[in-house]
This record gives C-alpha cells, structure tokens and sequence, in this order.
C-alpha cells in the first residue's frame, strides 16, 4: 500500500513526531511504500537546521534525515507555514532580504500542491496531529 | 499548470482523480491557525480537481457565527474566505444540529448556507470519503 503523511504537530519534540516516525518505520518495514512525508504547520520547526536538541533527548530532525536517506523518502516543509515561522531555504532568504537561511539540508520547501498530489496518488493519506 | 507537480503516468492520476475529501474544522475562530491551514488545504485541493466538502463540528461551528467583529481583535477575519469557496466549486458544508442547539444558534446565524446533519448522518458522512483530515 502506499501512504503518505501529513504531520501537524502543534508542540515540538511532543509523541506526534515520534508517532510519524514509528508508523513510518512500521510501515516501511512491511513492505510498504511511503510517498511523501509533508509537514505543515507548527511542525516546519523539526526543519530548522538552528534547533539545538538536549544531548539526552532523541533528535527527530536527524532521524527523518536518516530514514529519507536509507529508504529515499521525499520530506516536503509547506512553504506557506515554514516561511511564517522563521524557517526560510535561501531563495526564501533572498526573497525575503534575510540574513541567513536555515532549511536543513533534506528537506523540501513547496506548496499545498505536493499535498494534494499525495492524497491523489496515495492509498492512504494519515495525519498525525492532535 | 497545476499539473506540473504530477510525474507519474496520466493513467495513474486520471484513475486516483475519483478522490474525494472531506475536511472536519473543530476549533473555534482567533484561536490558533488549523482553521486558516485547513482552509488553504482546501483551496489548494480544489485546484487539483479533488472534490472537496466541510464539515463544522462542535466549537468549529463557531467559525462559521456571522457577524464576527474582527477588528476588536486586531486579527484576520476568515469569513470571507469561506464565503468565496463557492467560486472553488467548494458547496459542501456540515453542520450538526446538537452542536446548533448546543450554541442557541440557527442556521441564520451562519455564514454560510449548510446541511443540518445528526450524529449518526455525520458517522455515514465521514466514511463516504476517501481522505478525511482533522487538524
């Protein structure tokens, strides 16, 4: 079956990231396709290559990486909802005059769009949220 | 141009085009932004030809109270987007008559012209669609 995912976590380093994340694993592992991973609202913040995650706590950002990189998933940020809170890749930061960008590297900034084509060629399309 | 998005086969998405969504607000207006979010999904959704219908389910139905005075709050009033979904060829909106009674309002009070529905409705409702999102 092939999923994807729509995060909308409203509390960074809260269980819905760490819910994406198992389901995701989980379903990979049975055989399962994930078509894309699309994070909208205030969870563009897992994005931000800026967070600094406490030694002892679990680093999601670096586990997303780790899963896109092993199992080539496609992590689109909303561009609408990043650039609204601070998370800007550099054409974003250029647009916008800023001074530096801080899209971590993996990730994609793009539109709704990309969401309404993973629920048009998804079978299942989850939302984690609250 | 929408469509550029779009690099699997035409069969495959002319086949997946079938898809229907409904989305459930449940938060009240000025609250937080999964009403605003919500919305632009629906927006966006529509523009890809996916049919799109609204359900208000308990404080969500407050989105939709006319006579919203948002200036008092100095924020952004949604009302007139939703209003403009018509033109999005957006006309489907839910409301339940528990959560009507529950607020003393009536369907003049809404903003927008919505089916009454019951609890049990709303349950055959939710599961005639392919993708529902609940933010």
């Amino acid at each position: 079956m092939i999923f994807s995912l729509l995060i909308y976590a409203q509390q960074n380093g809260g269980q819905v990231e760490q819910s994406a994340l198992r389901f995701t694993r989980s379903a990979l592992a049975q055989g399962h396709s994930i078509h894309r991973v699309f994070f909208y609202g205030e969870s563009v913040s897992a994005c931000s290559s800026l967070k600094v995650t406490p030694r002892d706590e679990i680093n999601i950002t670096q586990q997303w990486l780790e899963l896109a990189k092993s199992d080539n998933l496609d992590l689109v940020v909303c561009i609408a909802a990043a650039v609204r809170r601070g998370i800007l890749d550099d054409s974003e930061a250029k647009r916008h005059s800023k001074a530096v960008a801080n899209l971590t590297e993996g990730f994609t900034l793009s539109g709704l769009g990309q969401l309404a084509d993973a629920i048009l060629l998804s079978d299942r399309t989850i939302t984690f949220g609250n | 141009m929408l469509f550029c998005y779009l690099t699997e086969p035409l069969l495959l998405v002319i086949n997946q085009m079938k898809k229907n969504l409904l989305i459930i607000f449940r938060h009240p207006p000025f609250s937080s932004t999964n009403n605003r979010e919500s919305l632009d999904i629906a927006l966006a959704c529509s523009a890809f030809d996916i049919p799109v219908s609204l359900l208000f389910l308990n404080d969500g139905l407050l989105q939709l109270r006319n006579q919203q005075n948002s200036q008092l709050l100095q924020q952004k009033s949604l009302v007139n987007n939703f209003k403009a979904l018509a033109m999005y060829d957006i006309e489907d909106y839910y409301v339940l008559e528990n959560d009507l009674s529950h607020y003393q309002l009536t369907e003049k009070d809404l903003s927008l012209s919505c089916k009454v529905i019951n609890q049990e409705k709303m349950a055959h409702l939710i599961r005639e669609f392919d993708t529902v999102i609940n933010l």
